[in-house]
């Protein structure tokens, strides 16, 4: 036959296949309507003609089947007919269907989910050229010990001149501006760059242009380039948007350029990795780029504001840049009296930006993995044991002149349609289950936004599919090829001898469930543990019942005379009505007013105790806290010693301090701190009293030491209202109106209860516990799903084994025992090596636990309990079965 | 009767349904009706083994398939002949008499170097 002439009948078998079987339907019945005729004709009556021509002609669906088969539709059909044969072994047993469906989409959604983050934030390549050479150019401060400082002007002037090792470096710094103007004033997170930034990380803007050198100067035009996600949702990506002039603080400035959002490239995670900084940005992404204009006290080099990233040269390492770099600030140390003790760090950018989160996604990654690994070695044990109870089917069919190749290719047909059934209900679980990572994921993660299940992630999933299903089906093939044909139909006692190699195989099977599961259940309940331990931490400030609500004070319309300092009036003015409006709000207890929030580690600033300036010289700086005279009173910060502020700490009176009892203990060891003086800024506090620590820098963290002043004695631009009130959240709107009631331009942000800025503050860490605890209890399930079907298929097998034994005096109870030994035998082993995996794997977790070692000999003790246990109920529920069989009915069975 | 009746041998019925159908095109019941009166009702198709392999001598060209209305105006599909369908009975034929010569030899046989 040739080639043609099959292919046009293959082809026309597909295309007409329905056709077909109708013509032949058609044929039959003419067939036996003519045979009856013929019958009539001989003389039986009608109907028993007919019945006569249907018998002779025999089944008339077996007659089509084969007629269909002899046209040979091909693969395709062979496809359709072995899918739809799995179909209906799987709907045969539907129990078995369920879990192993059940499991692989349990195993492939969370790993899909997990996937996708990992992909959307760390794999996907950066959307900068060669991104790996971008570093961040860190200056450092040996008397503090802090490593990761921004630049003084000066410094950056300097570096950038002289390097070689960088081929380009740009200085940036934050502010938060407010779009003014157009319906609600919108509060933006802003970065002001040198001109040389854009095309340093090599990226242009989609529509006009970027900053040129004589914009980026004191005094420079009045110009902004705004981000893609603002352009597209504040201004309808309408490309005039270009030339025209938005109000910023109340100042006009001319757009002249949109920029990709790849412009920005984790700023805002820089900034909250520096020292003495804190990420600025609602969703940590930059809004708008303004030009670098440093002017004034910025540009002095005892001030260090400006972050500096540059390019490594073409073939540049890190390590070189670090040299040489070292080397300038040190000739920078000799030459200033201000450079003293301040050194150089270079760091990889994407070691800056994604430092803290990679720990987190690689545990998540290791964990998820862990998960699909127990559903596949799941799904593998019961194909294992369903295998068995088929291979007396498969030894049967083959003896009956079933091909090998058409059996194996069944079950592959099965496994296949049973991973893509869990592939299917793993993405929709994917779906939900990344909703609930992003939204459960803590604000800090870069890039978050940017997460989602595309192509590339589907395309993963399919694979994790298609070789979950090949490699499962073909294991009964294998199985049954391994056996002896006649051995097993003749075999009466099924299993109970034969199978020993199999059993070993499953029973290897259980105990690297159980190893994997208690692997993630101690990497959980360590993380349950940590968090745990987080929360009892008293933050020494009370959260609960507190409302906040934080405003920024442009310096356009509240000047910041540093000649007339502490003098603010305007600032100090606002301040004051805002209080005053505020307490007046039935149901609000208590108010005040502070520089940064008590989780916002504000700033610190050097200082020295009046008398002791040469001692000063090798004291870290002091973290500076402006609050309003109701500040402790309001937040419930105890007074240890001396006073609080009050009402008369006014302005014109004597200048007061307050500091915490880190700053009493580090700098007033065996002295009397009241009375005392402090001195920074060029002016003299007297300290008034001594209060308990507040843990600014978050719950894990010990307070710094602290010095607070008065807020009329050191007026803050940047203000946060902190209300106390039975009910935060019905305030909200109230407590809003009364900032904006001092002036309606100015933007309201960061309006939520204390108690979930303290909550927000671990998120990271709830995050971790959650996914990995949600991991743990899938595993275990799964694994102890495992256990259970594991156990009650051997002991099915060993039922005649079980009755003879009763049937010779042994009681229940023994045959119990016997089946329960066998799994305890499994559960310990697995459980041992779980162990062993646990202490070399839960030093990932290092990073991720506070005041827990990863070798926690509370949890290691308790969690093997606990899932030894659990695999015993698993065990024993099919022991207690076996225990019932009544020795004739076991007998009888076979 | 039934004892004169032969199983058809494998391949045989296809050869007997090319023959048929050298003559004038057939529908599949005239196909048994004929081969059972022509050989004397010794062989009696399988009905059931017929339509498949109607169905392989189609695929493979032999034969080809048509419908029409008999004389009592009912729809019916009639196969044909088709030239290679011609020559491959001729082969057949052939390989046919020659085995049953042989067969036939062998049979005849009655001691003694042939």
């Amino acid at each position: 036959m040739s080639l043609w002439s099959e292919l046009r009948h293959r082809l026309e078998a597909l295309v007409r296949g329905r056709r077909a079987d109708r013509e032949t339907s058609e044929e039959i019945r003419f067939h036996v309507e003519m045979q009856a005729r013929l019958l009539e004709e001989q003389g039986h009556s009608a109907p028993e003609a007919e019945r006569l021509a249907r018998v002779a002609f025999g089944r008339a669906a077996e007659v089509q089947e084969e007629v269909r088969e002899a046209r040979g539709i091909g693969w395709i059909d062979d496809l359709r007919r072995d899918l739809s044969h799995a179909a209906r072994q799987l709907y045969r047993s539907p129990g078995f269907s369920v879990v192993a469906v059940l499991t692989l989409a349990l195993g492939i959604g969370a790993s899909t989910a997990v996937f996708s983050v990992l992909d959307g934030v760390l794999l996907r390549p950066a959307p900068v050229p060669e991104a790996e050479r971008l570093v961040v150019v860190w200056e450092t401060d040996r008397r503090s010990g802090t490593s990761r400082e921004p630049g003084a002007w000066p410094d950056f002037l300097d570096l950038s001149r002289e390097t070689r090792t960088l081929e380009a470096v740009a200085a940036l710094r934050g502010a938060v501006v407010n779009l003014t103007g157009r319906a609600e004033p919108v509060r933006l997170a802003g970065v002001g760059v040198t001109s040389g930034y854009f095309d340093m990380l090599g990226v242009g803007p989609i529509v006009g242009r970027t900053f040129r050198p004589e914009e980026a100067v004191a005094g420079g035009p009045r110009v902004a380039v705004m981000s893609e996600t603002l352009w597209r949702t504040r201004f309808q990506a309408d490309p005039t948007v270009v030339g025209q002039t938005i109000s910023l603080d109340g100042a006009p400035h001319q757009v002249v350029g949109v920029l990709p959002d790849a412009a920005d490239f984790g700023l805002d995670q820089i900034h909250a990795r520096a020292a003495y900084h804190a990420g600025y940005s609602h969703d940590g992404a930059i809004d708008l780029w303004l030009p670098l204009q440093p002017s004034g006290l910025e540009t002095s080099r005892d001030t260090h504001p400006f972050l500096m990233i540059g390019r490594l040269a073409d073939r540049g390492s890190v390590g070189a840049a670090q040299a040489e770099l070292a080397a300038i600030a040190s000739r920078l140390e000799a030459q200033f009296r201000s450079n003293i003790d301040r050194g150089i760090m270079v760091e990889p950018l994407e070691e800056v930006v994604f430092g803290s989160t990679r720990p987190m996604l690689w545990l998540l990654t290791a964990a998820v993995g862990l998960v699909l690994l127990v559903a596949c070695v799941n799904v593998a044990n019961l194909l294992l044991a369903r295998g068995a109870v088929r291979a007396r089917e498969v030894a049967l069919r083959t003896a009956l002149g079933a091909a090998r190749a058409r059996l194996g290719r069944q079950f592959v047909a099965e496994a296949l349609l049973l991973a893509m059934l869990g592939a299917l209900g793993g993405v929709a679980l994917a779906y939900g289950g990344l909703a609930a990572l992003v939204a459960l994921a803590p604000g800090d993660i870069p890039r978050l936004g940017e997460v989602g299940i595309d192509g590339r992630v589907l395309l993963v999933t399919l694979v994790v599919a298609l070789a979950v299903g090949v490699g499962f089906g073909l294991v009964p093939t294998l199985q049954a090829a391994g056996t002896d044909l006649t051995g097993l139909i003749r075999s009466e006692s099924r299993g109970a001898t034969a199978g020993r190699s199999r059993r070993h195989g499953r029973d290897l099977l259980v105990v690297a469930e159980l190893a994997l599961s208690v692997m993630l259940v101690i990497g959980a309940a360590l993380l349950v543990r940590s968090f745990q331990t987080v929360l009892s931490v008293d933050p020494g400030f009370r959260a609960h019942g507190i409302l906040k609500a934080q405003y920024q004070l442009p310096p356009s319309r509240y000047p910041r005379d540093f000649a007339r300092f502490p003098d603010w009036t305007e600032i100090r003015a606002f301040h004051t009505g805002v209080l005053d409006r505020v307490t007046r709000i039935p149901g609000v207890e208590a108010a005040a007013i502070a520089a940064a929030h008590p989780l916002d580690a504000g700033f610190t600033n050097s200082f020295v105790v009046v008398g002791r300036e040469a001692e000063a010289r090798d004291w870290p700086e002091i973290t500076v806290r402006s609050v309003s005279a109701e500040y402790f009173a309001t937040l419930g910060v105890v007074v240890r010693r001396g006073r609080g502020f009050e009402a008369t700490d006014q302005g014109r009176a004597p200048a007061v301090a307050v500091i915490n009892e880190a700053a009493a203990a580090r700098f007033f060891k065996d002295r009397e701190p009241l009375g005392q003086e402090i001195a920074f800024w060029g002016m003299r506090r007297r300290i008034v009293g001594v209060v308990g620590n507040e843990r600014v820098r978050g719950l894990t963290e010990a307070a710094p030491p602290a010095v607070y002043v008065a807020i009329t004695q050191m007026p803050p631009p940047d203000g946060v209202l902190l209300v106390r009130t039975d009910a935060p959240a019905e305030l909200a709107a109230a407590v809003r109106s009364a900032v904006s009631a001092g002036d309606p331009e100015l933007s309201v942000y960061g309006v939520e209860p204390l108690a979930k800025t303290l909550s927000d503050s671990v998120a990271q860490r709830r995050f971790a516990m959650l996914v990995l605890g949600a991991f743990a209890v899938i595993g275990l399930a799964l694994a102890l799903i495992g256990v259970y079907g594991v156990v009650s298929y051997t002991t099915s097998l060993r039922v005649r084994e079980f009755g003879i034994r009763s049937a010779l005096g042994a009681g229940r109870g023994e045959v119990v025992s016997l089946v329960v030994r066998d799994g305890a035998r499994l559960a310990a082993v697995g459980i041992g090596v779980g162990l062993l995996g646990a202490l070399a794997g839960s030093r990932l977790l290092t990073s991720l636990l506070y005041d827990v070692s990863p070798a926690d000999p509370l949890t290691y003790l308790l969690v093997p309990g606990a899932v030894l246990v659990a695999a015993g109920v698993a065990t024993w529920v099919p022991a207690w079965r076996a225990g019932r069989v009544s020795p004739i009915e076991a007998l009888r069975l076979e | 009767m039934s004892d004169e009746r032969s199983e058809l041998l494998q391949g045989t019925l296809e050869m007997l349904v090319l023959k048929t159908l050298s003559v004038e095109p057939l529908h599949g019941w005239g196909i048994c009706q004929r081969i059972g009166k022509i050989s004397g009702q010794v062989f009696l198709v399988n009905q059931g083994s017929l339509y498949p392999a109607l169905e392989r001598l189609r695929r493979r060209d032999w034969i080809r398939s048509e419908w029409r209305i008999t004389e009592n105006n009912r729809r019916a599909r009639y196969y044909e002949l088709t030239v290679a369908g011609r020559q491959r009975l001729a082969e057949e034929r052939a390989a046919w008499e020659r085995s049953s010569a042989a067969v036939n030899g062998v049979l005849a046989w009655e001691g003694g170097d042939a």
